[in-house]
């Protein structure tokens, strides 16, 4: 039996809105740590992982691991239908094959319940190794999400480096170039409009930018988001959830030209 | 047992594993390998004929493995599966060429050996009788004598893709519960893209599209059952078997299928590359 309930189901609704453009179907994941998922996009270029810890929830039951097989683009019809301010709760029964999202407003006077059919999904959990990152960045989630969407307009793929400089993001194109360049900076009024830049190592890799911009949809999840570059490794873009958790997205770089194939 | 290639018979280059289906064929020959235009992709393909039925080719290969043939060893462990193919989606490029369409000018009717005399492909003349029975279906036919002329309508091709689509979008659900979970729309997208994969997008995939009211998709960023498209190399010799390899396809259980985006690395890859480093 799992009854999971969220005081601040609006943070569901985000998640959902996050990932179900990513990845049409994908197994939740219910264990006593928190609910969480993993999945790859269609084209096995880019991961998303998300953990909502248990004690982020109001109250959590999960008496087994459960596996909930769930069509993202339906979860997110119906959570759509609960208001920004309502409690979600989660519950399904062990050995069923259906979920259920119940919403209930704030003043307790509308209860809404919306059940929906599981799926069986084949999935493989990639082992994710933890990693030094050769270069982490931490900046206002809405000026990544602007640097993304202008960047677009310009090209297909956007170039990240890392230098004792700053952060450039670069891209060209047939209408011409564009070099985006953002320094440290912590002396700001609030905390999270601050650029923060380790460089542990320089680090310059090509990405994929409707990738990005499909992860830049968890902007309302947090105001700030933090890059983490690794020349052998995928990129990682979080988005921290409240205080409960996260949503990572890994995304593999372009091909280089000249490829050396030593792994 | 000895390691090396096994010949079976002089002459041959290597033996190699095909299953295919029991054309009831007794005593007559097993049929032949056919060097074809694939229909989307127009690179020489292999096709299968036996018993006035053509059939693809699907080749898996798992990284290591012979087989084991009574007392000999095949070096090459890939499997060769031969499954039927509609005739009329290999012959469509052909038809289509041959009428000559200029834009309003609906083309030229042509005779069937005509319009099969393909340069290069000697194999679609062994398809005149395949032709004769199948492409009235989209074609229009005018008989003069004891000539019979055709030329392909666009309205006839539509009418039998779109059949082809609703059939499969009938079909699937059947295959597994999960297209119940998925909404009609969303399953003739899928249908449409089944089927896509076997037409050229300009004119007829788009055509398609076009006709069932639905929003055209670029074929290179859906979902196709291709990612490991190293498309092997294309001779036109028939005894060299030149083939397309397709990944498996399993329309039921969701398994992650790869895409063709231009360029990005594999994260799985990388992933397990990373965690063999590790290890």
């Amino acid at each position: 039996m799992l009854e999971l309930r969220l005081v601040q189901g609006s943070l569901l609704k985000k998640v959902l809105e996050s990932i179900k453009d990513l990845v049409n179907d994908a197994n939740f994941d219910c264990s006593t740590t928190g609910f969480s998922l993993q999945a790859m996009d269609s084209s096995h270029v880019a991961l998303v992982s998300l953990l909502l810890r248990s004690e982020g929830f109001e109250h959590y039951r999960c008496d087994r691991n459960l596996s909930m097989g769930m069509n993202l683009g339906n979860m997110s019809k119906m959570l759509k239908c609960a208001g920004n301010d309502d409690i979600i709760t989660i519950k399904a029964d062990d050995g069923g094959d259906t979920v259920t999202f119940m919403f209930e407003s704030p003043t307790q006077d509308k209860i809404a319940d919306f059940e929906m059919k599981l799926m069986d999904i084949d999935s493989e959990h990639l082992g994710i190794p933890e990693a030094e990152y050769h270069s982490i960045v931490r900046m206002p989630s809405s000026e990544f999400s602007r640097i993304c969407k202008d960047l677009s307009s310009i090209g297909d793929t956007v170039v990240i480096s890392v230098t004792k400089e700053g952060v450039k993001f670069s891209t060209a194109g047939d209408i011409g170039t564009a070099n985006i360049v953002l320094r440290q900076n912590t002396t700001v009024d609030k905390p999270e409009d601050a650029i923060v830049i380790e460089m542990n190592e320089p680090v310059s890799l090509s990405f994929a930018l409707r990738y990005m911009n499909s992860f830049t949809k968890a902007t309302p999840l947090s105001d700030t988001v933090t890059i983490s570059l690794s020349s052998e490794l995928p990129v990682v873009v979080e988005y921290k959830v409240a205080e409960m958790g996260y949503i990572r997205y890994y995304l593999a770089p372009k091909i280089e030209e000249e490829e050396d194939t030593n792994a | 047992m000895s390691s090396s290639s096994t010949v079976w018979w002089e002459g041959a280059e290597k033996t190699r594993v095909l299953i295919a289906p029991d054309s009831g064929c007794g005593g007559n020959k097993p049929g032949e390998l056919l060097t074809l235009r694939h229909p989307k992709s127009e690179n020489g393909t292999c096709y299968f004929f036996s018993n006035g039925m053509l059939q693809e080719l699907q080749w898996f290969k798992q990284s290591y493995g012979s087989w084991l043939l009574g007392d000999y060893i095949s070096e090459d462990g890939s499997l060769y599966m031969a499954t039927p193919v509609d005739p009329v989606f290999i012959l469509l490029p052909i038809f289509d060429e041959a009428r000559m369409k200029k834009g309003e000018d609906l083309g030229k009717f042509r005779q069937l050996d005509e319009i099969l005399f393909v340069e290069g492909y000697p194999g679609y003349q062994q398809l005149l009788p395949v032709a004769e029975k199948c492409m009235d279906i989209v074609c229009q036919t005018q008989e003069v004598g004891s000539m019979k002329f055709y030329r392909l309508d666009n309205s006839k091709v539509l009418a039998w893709l779109s059949c082809k689509a609703y059939c499969l979008r009938r079909t699937l659900p059947e295959l597994d519960k999960n297209y119940a979970a998925q909404d009609e729309k969303q399953t003739l997208v899928d249908a449409v893209s089944i089927v896509g994969e076997y037409l050229r997008t300009e004119p007829w995939l788009k055509l398609l599209y076009d006709h069932l009211g639905l929003e055209f998709v670029d074929p290179t960023m859906k979902e196709t059952n291709m990612e490991n498209l190293s498309t092997a190399n294309e001779n036109n010799t028939s005894s060299s078997n030149s083939l397309q390899e397709k990944a498996k396809k399993k329309p039921g259980k969701q398994t992650k299928q790869a895409q063709v985006e231009t360029g990005s690395k594999n994260i799985r890859d990388m992933f397990s590359r990373a965690c063999k480093k590790k290890c």
